[in-house]
């Protein structure tokens, strides 16, 4: 039997997390939440199992995106776990460099892609 | 009178505002439109269930017009930089054909909207690769896929090509749509140009657009031009990049 696969979500716009959440689940995905950065570390922290991808946004209240994928790739018990950044930012080439030198698997414009894209894009990294 | 110094650190500061709050204003817009841009496509995709015809073009025109103002942001934002001599690049190893049939990909819901035929002609067993900045390059093809697809009428064809001439990679973006006059061709890649301001309706361009695209190019060591432009037998675009020499 074919395992669910966990994703957690960090974004801070209501409308794009609840977007996400609604083609993630129709997907098959259990999908765990959160507003904010600190948020999301309570929410990885606390998660059993934990998730099989992260899906970051970057601008974050508390702590931003690149913040909370450090803490992430500091912690033993998290580091393994593939994190995606996403973004609206004009940051480019190098904030993906940014992202890239600490440990995110890529670095996505939100704007450029469709949720099913997004999708994709998780499936060929974790199945 | 005033210091030379102050008026000019005045000048820097006054761009540093400028340049964050583009920025800002760059991220807040795309927020919404994201939300937009996936509902609509999701809707099209049937998670909400069958829907009929008029309802699906009705939805796809949405989609399409809001992907032209994710396109307007995008642009505002490049014409600011690229006027200042801010535009950074990251001149790497690129594979173009790659990049082409992911906007071809990417360009099949709009094209679909309106019965046109929009295919990549690639040898798949051949990668072409050039020196270019990936998201730049990405973003001249994506203006010039774009455009074809808006300024050809329905039922029409686009083709994205590429050949190979002395150092350089070329891609060619041929449409069938209504053309160009001649007297516009000569300023196309001016901003604002009048070409593009007279258009009336739904071709009507925001005159950034091929302004932008040919400084890109240019400054990735490349160049942009239209090839070929015959009024109501459509046009063709050509970019050239540097092929990639390790």
């Amino acid at each position: 039997m074919n395992e669910q696969k966990v994703i957690l979500l960090v974004e801070d716009d209501q409308i794009l997390i609840r977007m996400y959440t609604r083609k993630f689940e129709k997907e098959g995905f259990k999908v765990l939440s959160a507003f904010d950065g600190e948020a999301g570390l309570a929410e990885l922290k606390k998660a059993s199992p934990k998730p099989n991808i992260i899906l970051l946004d970057v601008m974050l209240p508390k702590l931003d995106g690149f913040q909370v994928l450090g803490k992430v790739k500091a912690d033993p018990a998290s580091k393994g776990i593939p994190v995606i950044l996403l973004t609206n930012l004009g940051g480019g080439e190098e904030d993906r460099k940014r992202g890239q030198k600490l440990g995110a698997m890529d670095y996505l414009v939100k704007s450029d892609l469709t949720p099913a894209q997004i999708v994709e894009k998780v499936k060929s990294l974790i199945m | 009178m005033a210091n030379p110094q102050d008026i000019e650190n005045l000048r820097n500061l006054l761009e540093v505002e400028k340049q964050e709050f583009l920025s800002v204003m760059s991220h807040e817009l795309r927020t919404p439109m994201t939300g937009v841009k996936g509902y609509l496509s999701m809707i099209l995709e049937g998670d909400v269930g069958e829907i009929s015809d008029n309802v699906k073009e009705y939805v796809a025109q949405a989609y399409v017009a809001n992907d032209r103002l994710i396109r307007l942001v995008d642009h505002m934002m490049n014409v600011a930089k690229v006027q200042e001599g801010k535009l950074r690049l990251n001149l790497i190893k690129v594979n173009i054909t790659r990049e082409a049939q992911m906007i071809v990909s990417d360009f099949q819901i709009p094209a679909k909207e309106k019965r046109e035929n929009l295919i990549l002609k690639a040898d798949r067993s051949k990668e072409l690769l050039v020196k270019a900045d990936p998201d730049r390059a990405r973003e001249i093809l994506m203006h010039l896929v774009s455009n074809a697809v808006k300024f050809t009428p329905e039922g029409g064809r686009i083709e994205v090509s590429f050949r190979e001439q002395n150092s350089w990679v070329i891609t060619d973006v041929a449409d069938s749509g209504i053309g160009i006059k001649r007297e516009d061709q000569l300023r196309l890649f001016e901003i604002f140009s009048k070409g593009n301001l007279s258009l009336t309706g739904q071709e009507k361009g925001t005159g950034l657009g091929l302004y932008l695209a040919k400084k890109l190019a240019e400054a990735q060591g490349g160049k942009l031009w239209l090839e070929r432009s015959e009024p109501g037998k459509g046009s063709t675009f050509s970019l050239a990049l540097p092929i990639w020499s390790d």
